[in-house]
């Protein structure tokens, strides 16, 4: 009990160092303790009685003290905030460093808020060129990941914790022996996108005979790599530029929720999808051909459900429309005759014709031949060059799946000698990890720099653990040009130790990675910018800023050269075995990531656990989505757990056991479950929850695949209710959320919103003077990807309250997305509502209360006193929205629930503008009141006052789509104002007569 | 005296409701000393086996209750079976029952002694009793309701040293605390200085000293001077003039806490009539539970005669019909009004998932009743007791039915869900009955539980009438 | 000296009756009656006054009227208005429950309080039995011979069928 509270800092405090424990008994410079000082303070009046203004004295030099002490984690100096310089820390005034996020491998500019030292919460940067202020779920998370207290708290050499003198001999002496053989060495990596680190990691092999550097990922773009290869005769991973496009077809794409860059692609999505933004009368389309209901899918204007096996044909249907259209001889006329959904297809095609060069195709099928097809479709339209540029291409991808194949191969045939594995945990999600696993055992020495003991740090003979990325150097370089500098916003929790300086350590060089990084920027970056004459300048506006962007190359068109014959063949060859595999009963297996776990790497994050996925709004594990059609035939009830079995490869059979989800959209005969599941060594709150999708993975020419086929479905008998925050999906034909398509906006901007009732009240309007907050939510921008969500779960310190709370429907989240289904359950129209506390100026909440526990504040706040609250919950009761929740239980520091609340570590991500909520009150959105307390204090102290826009809710910082927007309704130039006026604008449950004071912009969708 | 002396014959009117002093309300005509005795007897034998068997398992189900608060209190509300979107269900339902249960108490106690129905006089006083003992288990839902019980005190409106910090004036909860405290009260005192006279006899012929010095304590020195009597007999009236709007009142304002929210199914003017109806059923089907038993387990067949039981039967007949006929209005209404969230409400409450829930409550509260239009089903004790516990049923149905079911799917589909009850709320509610029981059953152990002076001003009175016609005679 | 107060013991309601009649017919004055019951035909037999109880719930009622609306408006409307739900903070008709119920509350303490106090009744009160079961089923009438003889007062008694009388106080 004690011991998992307790975390130490350093080496020395776990082993109790005398001499450290010394050091921080002295709390004045000169050696003095505060009750010396004390001491000589009595001394100072002879009748030895201390005065009030001595005690005033004392205290008052205590409480500087104790928060001088409280700086010791602040950053090294090297380190510099955005908005000021501080020569130390000012306690209680948070700072903001600029970095770059480490959630995956996106690289996203991040800027980081710093209380006390203490990183508690992650932001968008404007600054960035990809997600220009934006963020999605995973990254606003990983700053509780800092936090996790599963982390390895030093280096582990053969299973027991050691010193980094011992591990750093240790590594040498056997690496050596390796080299002295001349044996085979391997770095496996996931991506690596940081330049410095590739230079490093480069030289660093090159010390080593037979060494090289393998790169990994478990949902890779391997075979897009691959494709651009052959296509284009360029090995990269184009940058796919939806800003350029007004029509975007996506085969299989999950680029709003998990493909490539979602922040980057939703940010360009929604700006161009926007009516009178850069789309000016033409906004951006979208068509999603997908075998799953996705994020993505879920938002296009215009989704064909296909079978996983059908994808291949699917793009060759578009290659022979667009063909066509151009005159070209048509490779493939006869194939998609027996294709379902061939003339909508059709239909797709002619758009894309009609839009060439404005158009992009994008594919996210692990599949070089369907990806070659999709290539091609792309120069037909004559797209290369201008929305898919292979001269800047992104390298948020490298993972290279033939490779990792090949090695696997060389470790069963044990003549790989040593293994280095960096960021990535085969064992657990590689799809044979079984000979991943019997391979490494004949590795003789294996090297892990994970921070945790997980799946393959667990087997390896030493762990380096590598620091959290807010406690590290690096760089990052995700599309070219674009460079980013990540800067440590705290001094390292624990004894960990860069990945990279473990390398300069170990070949002997001085271990100083920031050094070798800011060299780097002196001879790589800073020439090829002409802004800044002095590197010393350019360095530390560069960290400022997060990073420097080189203006691009102009991008060219490039010719698809190259027979695509062969690839046709391939597509029709998998297509025909696909069908044989059907017609004798089998199912097909679709496998995707969710957006908040991905690829299982955050499965430890209780924040992420607990997010409801946007589309299925089940949290706390995966399952296996079933068509309704496929549900009534089967029998199955949701909750239902089912057999999942087959073969993913000739001798290598699979079996999984989930619950059921019935998910209209999901075509009927394929499967979907969700891959990141199913840890075994993630940490106490990932491990053991759902079940491990990897090993369904067929390996394809060594390319992992995303679906398999030939699977059978059978009861189980047993029932396991899902953990879902929303159970019922039709909007019951209420106005709740009001849509219109373009041509009617264009007809009437008010289209969709006609229902305004008129309403009296009994009562005069209470004035609205001086500030008067509001907020809108364009239901046409929000993608429903659930950043919000987090970010407002980080700012106000919201309680995870673990799978069982859920299913009892007790979610604490103050900000929901609502998600309605409309239309035919194959092909429903998908509908996202963010729903937070309204603040009615006419709150029911507020009357009922006995106790004036939530009364509305003059400036137009709903206010929720937790310290008055007795818990009646009459106010939820009567609360339309349904947006109050309860503290049921105590949720901080209770051993029922043993998240992040629940240790020292872990609270140190709490807010400390927000206090954390006790059992038995009432709690809700509260427009992130800190924040505009905050806000009103600046503004009192700047010139210019409070202007529109320096005050942002967290929700709306985070929204990748620009979706949310808070200001001062009082104030008639604010966005929010204007929105208000704006003839889209609604309020939802109007005729209750609550007068809200937010509000909603109708959905548009965007019709051929 | 002639204690053989019957009355001159007359024809049982056809309709008891009002019999003044015709019909025997006491079988048999005892003298004014066999009444003190024959009553006050009870409580000085040991009491009954029967007696024993009931006040065991009503204590046991009162421990058991008082364990589940214990435990809620102690761990959170969270040990119920509610959610974000079903706030309230079983605490409120029984408060809402309980508060309903005692209103007939006070009916009977007050209204019918407006209106001189001699007829109550043999069962006000238990009726009383049970009005008090049913607030009681009502006022002690709201308080353990709360997340933070411990500060229930905070809806007293008192001042205090954090700076202007009153209570909402506005909100219903707030009302009902004025409410049930204010009929707590007046019931409370209404039937002690009722009982006054009566604990004067019990210390007149107490035997032993504690006795005698506990009787004599409470009856406050009283020794009969019709000074007194006469002052008194003005109290009564007063007392129950002021309970009977304060009846209607209480109730009224309990379907307050509904009507005057937003939630389609509670939100309707038609509550308050419809509630105080209700509670009056209820609680009529409660008090007929209660004196079937009591007449049983104390041998007091002879003052609470078939006629007291049919006129109740009556009352129930009329009352449900009332309830019935509230329940279909409120369809008509949310029909009528052509408002979607009004409409979905009551469908879902007849079709939805509660469907079995609504239709108990409505066979056991609009149905069942009828069947008292027979007189040979209304005059037969067994089928009385099965159909007043069926009310009784029904009764804490209905609130189940409005409370939870508009509840569980309100306005945003988003946001509908299900309630189940824990364990913990279900011995909760046990506990509250074995609260109840516990208390009656000491009450009609120690106290008489019927009001011997009234008895005797019926009594007597007759007697003297019968005399002095004799005389008339001689 | 104690006053001469004359006791006569009925065994009914009629009886006791006659007696008090024909005992204010001699001009005797009624000490007091006690009865297990009370005899409504007493009232007037005795001659008593009506009570003045119900002016007592009146005031106590119009107390609790003042009462209840003053601390609704200082509390909501004077000492602390707040924006609540949107509605004004003398919310008027929102103050009528909570008034209702404390001017019942007021108005039934204080005449059961008049009453108890009054009528000299409180758990201390000493116990006066004039004859064996005045509460249980015998009826005194009481007589003040005030000047007239104690002798014609018992005298009186027997007459009206009084089943035993006595003299108390007096000279002896």
């Amino acid at each position: 009990m004690e011991e998992h509270r307790r975390y130490w800092q350093s080496l020395e405090d776990l082993r109790q160092d005398p001499e450290l424990l010394a050091r921080r008994r002295q709390e004045l410079p000169d050696g003095q303790t505060l009750w010396e000082a004390a001491a000589e303070a009595n001394a100072a009046n002879p009748e030895g009685v201390e005065s009030r203004r001595d005690f005033l004295k004392l205290m008052g030099f205590s409480l500087g003290a104790a928060s001088l002490a409280s700086c010791t984690r602040i950053p090294e100096h090297k380190a510099v905030p955005l908005v000021d310089q501080p020569e130390g820390l000012i306690p209680g005034v948070a700072s903001w460093y600029a970095t770059t996020c480490g959630g995956c491998a996106a690289g996203c500019g991040l800027l980081v808020k710093v209380r006390d030292g203490r990183p508690i919460k992650i932001e968008g940067n404007r600054e960035s060129p990809l997600s220009g202020g934006g963020t999605c779920a995973a990254g606003q998370a990983t700053v509780l990941s800092l936090y996790d207290d599963q982390r390895l708290k030093g280096p582990v050499l053969g299973g027991r914790p050691a010193s980094w003198e011992e591990v750093d001999a240790a590594v040498r002496e056997r690496l050596g022996a390796v080299a002295a053989r001349r044996g085979k060495m391997v770095l496996l990596t996931g991506t690596v996108l940081s330049p410095a680190t590739r230079q490093l990691i480069g030289e660093w092999l090159a010390r080593y005979p037979g060494a090289r550097q393998v790169v990994y990922e478990p949902v890779s773009q391997a075979a897009l790599r691959a494709a651009t290869a052959e296509s284009f005769g360029r090995p990269v991973v184009p940058h796919y530029r939806l800003d350029r496009a007004r029509l975007v077809v996506a085969l299989e794409a999950d680029f709003l929720g998990t493909w490539l860059s979602p922040v980057e692609l939703t940010r360009h999505y929604t700006v161009a999808r926007r009516p009178g933004g850069p789309g000016g009368d033409e906004p951006l389309r979208h068509v999603q051909i997908e075998s799953g209901m996705s994020l993505t899918g879920s938002n296009a204007d215009q989704r064909i459900a296909v079978l996983p096996s059908e994808l291949g044909v699917a793009a060759l249907a578009l290659l022979d429309g667009v063909s066509r259209q151009a005159g070209h001889d048509v490779p493939v006329s006869t194939v998609v005759a027996d294709l379902p959904a061939k003339d909508r297809l059709a239909g797709v095609a002619e758009e894309l014709w009609r839009h060439r060069g404005r158009s992009v195709v994008v594919c996210g099928v692990n599949d070089v031949a369907i990806q070659r097809v999709v290539h091609r479709i792309n120069s037909i339209l004559g797209n290369v060059g201008t929305t898919v540029d292979l001269d800047n291409p992104s390298y948020q991808s490298q993972g290279d799946d033939t490779a990792v194949a090949a090695l696997v191969d060389e470790m069963e045939r044990g003549e790989v000698q040593a293994l280095l594995v960096h960021g990535v945990n085969p064992l657990y999600d590689y799809p044979d990890a079984a000979r991943f696993r019997a391979g490494l055992a004949r590795v003789a020495f294996k090297v892990s720099f994970a921070d945790r003991l997980d799946e393959t740090a667990s087997k390896a003979d030493v762990v380096c653990p590598d620091p959290h990325f807010l406690e590290a150097w690096n760089d990052a370089e995700p599309v070219r040009g674009g460079h980013s500098l990540t800067q440590p916003t705290i001094a390292p929790l624990f004894a960990t130790r860069a990945f990279q300086e473990n390398l300069l350590a170990w070949s002997g060089e001085k271990p100083d990675w920031h050094a070798y990084l800011r060299e780097h920027w002196r001879r790589e970056v800073f020439p090829r910018q002409d802004r800044y004459r002095d590197f010393d300048d350019f360095w530390d506006r560069s960290l400022e800023a997060g990073g420097c962007s080189l203006p691009p190359v102009p991008s060219q068109p490039v010719a698809d050269r190259g027979d695509l014959a062969p690839a046709v063949a391939l597509v029709l060859a998998a297509h025909q075995t696909a069908l044989a595999a059907r017609r004798q009963g089998g199912i097909e297996v679709r496998l995707h990531e969710k957006v908040a776990l991905r690829d299982g790497r955050n499965a430890n994050n209780p924040w992420l656990q607990e997010l409801p996925d946007p589309v299925t709004k089940v949290t706390w594990g995966n399952y296996v989505s079933v068509s309704p059609r496929m549900a009534t035939e089967l029998r199955l009830a949701e909750g239902d757990v089912v057999a999942l079995h087959g073969s993913s490869a000739p001798g290598n059979t699979a079996r999984l056991e989930l619950p059921v989800q019935i998910q209209p959209g999901q075509p009927a005969g394929a499967v979907s479950v969700a891959l990141g599941y199913g840890r075994t060594a993630a940490g106490k709150v990932g491990n053991g929850v759902g079940a491990n999708a990897f090993p369904l993975m067929p390996l394809a020419g060594g390319f992992a695949q995303r679906s398999a086929g030939g699977f059978r479905l059978e009861r189980t008998g047993r029932h396991e209710p899902l953990a879902a925050t929303q159970t019922h999906h039709s909007m019951e034909g209420r106005s709740i959320v009001r849509e219109a398509t373009l041509a009617e906006y264009r007809k009437n901007p008010g289209a969709g919103n006609e229902e305004r009732p008129e309403l009296a009240s009994l009562w005069p309007e209470y004035k609205k003077e001086g500030h008067f907050w509001g907020m809108v939510v364009d239901l046409s921008a929000c993608t429903g990807c659930a950043a919000c969500v987090v970010a407002c779960q980080a700012e106000n310190n919201v309680a995870v309250v673990g799978r069982d709370e859920v299913r009892r429907g007790r979610e604490m989240h103050w900000i929901r997305v609502d998600r309605y289904y409309r239309g035919s359950e194959e092909a429903p129209e998908t509908v996202y509502q963010p729903m937070m506390c309204q603040h009615c100026d006419h709150a029911p909440c507020e009357t009922v209360c006995p106790v004036l526990a939530t009364v509305h504040s003059s400036d137009g706040l709903n206010q929720q006193i937790y310290n008055r609250c007795v818990g009646t919950r009459y106010c939820a009761n009567n609360c339309p929205y349904k947006v109050r929740r309860f503290n049921w239980f105590n949720y901080a520091k209770n051993d029922h629930f043993d998240y992040h609340m629940n240790n020292d570590l872990g609270r140190m991500v709490l807010n400390p503008d927000v206090v954390v909520r006790s059992r038995g009150v009432m709690e809700k959105c509260s427009l992130c009141i800190q924040r505009i307390q905050e806000g009103k204090l600046k503004g009192r102290y700047r010139t210019g006052g409070l202007k529109d826009g320096d005050i942002q809710t967290a929700c709306q910082q985070a929204c990748p789509a620009d979706a949310i927007v808070f200001g001062d309704l009082n104030d008639h130039g604010s966005t929010v104002a204007r929105r208000q006026n704006d003839p889209r604008f609604y309020h939802v449950l109007e005729e209750v007569g609550t007068r809200p004071g937010v509000g909603y912009l109708t959905k548009l969708r965007i019709e051929a | 005296m002639a204690v053989h002396l019957a009355l001159p014959f007359r024809e049982m009117p056809d309709d008891p409701v009002d019999f003044g002093l015709r019909p025997p309300l006491v079988a048999g005509n005892p003298s004014l000393h066999d009444i003190s005795e024959e009553v006050a007897r009870p409580l000085d034998a040991r009491p009954t086996l029967g007696w024993f068997a009931c006040f065991a398992v009503a204590v046991t189900a009162l421990l058991a209750g008082a364990a589940a608060v214990t435990y809620e209190i102690a761990t959170g509300i969270g040990t119920w079976g509610l959610n974000r979107t079903v706030g309230w269900a079983f605490d409120i339902t029984n408060f809402v029952f309980w508060v309903g249960i005692g209103h007939a108490g006070t009916l009977i106690s007050a209204i019918l002694l407006l209106f001189r129905q001699k007829w109550r006089t043999s069962i006000a006083r238990s009726a009383e009793a049970m009005t008090i003992f049913a607030v009681m288990c009502a006022g002690l839902f709201p308080a353990i309701h709360m997340g933070r019980p411990w500060f229930a005190f905070w809806v007293m409106p008192y001042p205090n040293s954090r700076g202007p910090l009153w209570v909402n004036f506005r909100s219903p909860l707030l009302w009902d605390v004025f409410a049930i405290s204010t009929y707590f009260t007046i019931s409370l005192v209404f039937w002690y200085v009722g009982m006054i006279p009566d604990l004067a006899i019990l210390r007149d012929r107490a035997k032993g000293r504690i006795k005698r010095t506990l009787y004599g304590l409470f009856s406050l020195g009283w020794n009969g001077s019709h000074r007194t009597w006469s002052r008194y007999e003005m109290l009564s009236l007063l007392l129950a003039g002021l309970a009977a709007p304060l009846v209607v009142s209480v109730h009224s304002i309990v379907s307050m806490d509904f009507a005057t929210s937003v939630i389609p199914g509670w939100h309707t003017t038609l509550f308050p009539p419809y509630f105080v109806a209700g509670a009056v059923f209820s609680g009529f089907g409660m008090v007929m539970t209660l004196l079937l038993l009591t007449r049983k387990v104390m041998n007091l067949e002879r003052y609470i005669t078939l006629l007291h039981l049919e006129a109740m039967a009556k009352i129930l007949l009329l009352t449900g019909t009332m309830v019935g006929f509230c329940y279909l209005t409120e369809f008509f209404v949310a029909w009528y009004s052509g408002n979607p969230f009004e409409r979905y409400a009551f469908v879902n409450r007849a079709t939805g998932p509660y469907a079995w829930a609504y239709w108990t409550m409505m066979s056991c509260n609009l149905f069942v009743p009828q069947l008292l239009w027979s007189k040979r089903l209304r005059t037969s004790l067994p089928v009385l007791f099965v159909v007043s516990l069926l009310v009784n049923v029904g009764m804490w149905f209905e609130r189940f039915v409005i409370i939870v079911t508009s509840l569980h799917r309100d306005f945003l589909p988003s946001s509908w869900s299900m309630y189940r009850p824990t364990i913990i709320e279900v011995a909760t509610l046990t506990g509250s009955f074995g609260l109840f029981f516990t208390l009656f059953l000491l009450f009609i152990r120690f106290l008489p539980v019927i009001a011997m002076w009234e008895i005797k001003g019926v009594v007597g009175g007759a007697q003297s009438i019968s005399e002095h016609e004799e005389g008339a005679h001689a | 000296m104690l006053k001469e107060r004359v006791l006569g013991c009925f065994a009914d309601e009629a009886s006791l009756l006659a007696a008090v009649r024909f005992a204010r017919e001699r001009g005797f004055a009624i000490d007091d009656v006690y009865a297990p019951y009370p005899i409504h035909a007493l009232d007037e037999a005795m001659g008593l006054r009506r009570t003045r109880l119900p002016y007592v719930t009146l005031l106590g009622g119009l107390a609790g009227m003042i009462a209840a609306i003053a601390l609704q408006v200082w509390g909501a409307v004077i000492d602390w208005p707040l924006d609540v739900g949107g509605k004004p903070a003398n919310s008027a008709l929102a103050f009528l429950p909570i008034t209702f119920e404390l001017t019942v509350l007021l108005a039934g303490l204080s005449s059961a309080g008049a009453f108890l106090w009054r009528s000299r009744l409180h758990p201390t009160a000493p116990v006066r039995h004039l004859a064996p079961g005045v509460t249980d089923d015998t009826f005194v009438l009481v007589l003040d011979p005030a000047g007239a003889h104690a002798e014609a007062a018992r005298h009186l008694l027997v007459e009206t069928g009084a089943q035993h009388v006595r003299i108390d106080g007096g000279q002896s």
